[in-house]
């Protein structure tokens, strides 16, 4: 009997330190959060004043008929481009042609101005693209690195097609386009 | 010596006297008491497929990060983010247990933060616990500025409902700059991003 007591005594103390083994006390829990971005995203930004035309104004010296040789335009700017990863800045350009001549000049005229459309702002060699040329080689730059900022888009280097020696065919409205394209880049 | 013999006898008489009154002494009646007691320790477990511990882990993925514009999307700034929530099943036997919680900032694993970028992400923990009232007692912490944890007792006692707390996290916030590609969270390869919680059986 005194044995069997004993026992029955141990018995309950061990129980008892498996039920307080099991509930012990506090409760202790952690959540953990994740999340990725891996979207490859790359915006131009808004064109200051919302104003997307080059506005050249006259193209010609009106003494001489010819290209006018201080023709200037102010760049456009696109605030607030950015790509989140490495990027491909391009540019490419029409020539401004007539728009309401002909299909051909007459002989000593020109219906076109060709000229050079510049992305700067975004990799260390702007993207250019010059209408006239064959190729344009230096059109895409890369930029390795994620970035934001702004891209100056300008225009120079303006030149009659097919030579300064021709007039320019009058006409209301010479027009080009450019196109500047932003990509991400894998 | 004969003298002495009749006092034996004599000695032997009122033992046989006495006997009698002994044992009229034993039916008085006798009362005894035997007392039982026990007790119930404070405890508080997590219930996990039934068993009891003492800890519990989830996870809580939030996926893509970013929006279309490069910065935190819209859908996780709002202070309820749908399927971002982690519910477990806790017991606890006191009366109004205690309530410690507190969290992280989630980091992204980018080795660099370029201008205009961040890879930093605040939010909001928040821990509703069901009572056994029928009430919701929430707590909830905002890592921005790494406070201290916030701590607090249940209004009533915990229910005994299953999955009776639940962990989520809403108001995902940054400086409002573009989200740095890359994971973020401990749990996703970055740092941080961790709700920790503790339940205490007062």
């Amino acid at each position: 009997m005194r044995l069997t007591g004993t026992l029955m005594v141990l018995g309950l103390l061990a129980s008892s330190q498996i039920a307080m083994a099991a509930g012990t006390g506090q409760v202790n829990g952690s959540v953990s959060l994740k999340g990725h971005v891996t979207n490859q995203i790359c915006t131009l930004g808004t064109v200051n004043a919302n104003d997307s035309i080059f506005n050249v104004g006259v193209l010609v010296d009106t003494g001489t008929g010819y290209l006018s040789s201080n023709l200037a335009v102010p760049p456009k700017i696109l605030s607030g481009s950015f790509c989140n990863t490495k990027s491909v800045i391009s540019i490419v350009a029409t020539p401004m042609k007539a728009q309401d001549v002909g299909a051909s000049a007459p002989s000593g005229f020109s219906q076109a101005v060709d000229y050079t459309a510049t992305a700067s702002g975004w990799t260390t060699t702007p993207a250019a693209y010059t209408t006239s040329a064959a190729a344009n080689p230096g059109a895409s730059q890369i930029r390795p690195t994620a970035f934001s900022g702004d891209i100056t888009v300008s225009l120079s280097n303006f030149a009659t097609t097919g030579g300064n020696t021709l007039r320019l065919v009058s006409d209301p409205l010479y027009q080009g386009i450019v196109t500047i394209t932003l990509a991400a880049s894998s | 010596m004969k003298r002495n013999t009749t006092y034996g006898l004599l000695a032997a008489s009122f033992l046989t006297v006495l006997a009698p009154v002994a044992q009229a002494a034993t039916v008085t009646n006798v009362t005894g008491e035997v007392d039982v007691k026990g007790h119930v320790t404070g405890i508080c477990a997590v219930l996990i497929d039934g068993q009891p511990g003492n800890s519990f882990q989830g996870t809580i993925d939030l996926g893509e990060l970013a929006g279309a514009d490069g910065k935190l999307a819209a859908g996780l700034t709002g202070s309820t983010i749908s399927g971002a929530s982690k519910s477990f099943t806790v017991v606890c036997n006191s009366a109004t247990p205690g309530v410690s919680l507190s969290a992280t900032t989630m980091l992204g694993d980018a080795a660099s933060v370029l201008t205009g970028y961040t890879k930093t992400v605040n939010y909001t923990a928040k821990l509703d616990l069901g009572q056994a009232d029928g009430t919701t007692k929430t707590f909830t912490y905002v890592t921005a500025g790494n406070p201290a944890a916030t701590t607090g007792h249940l209004s009533a006692p915990l229910s005994g409902n299953t999955n009776n707390v639940t962990v989520s996290v809403n108001t995902l916030a940054t400086n409002g700059s573009l989200l740095t590609a890359g994971n973020y969270g401990q749990a996703g390869g970055g740092t941080g991003g961790v709700i920790s919680i503790t339940i205490t059986p007062v």
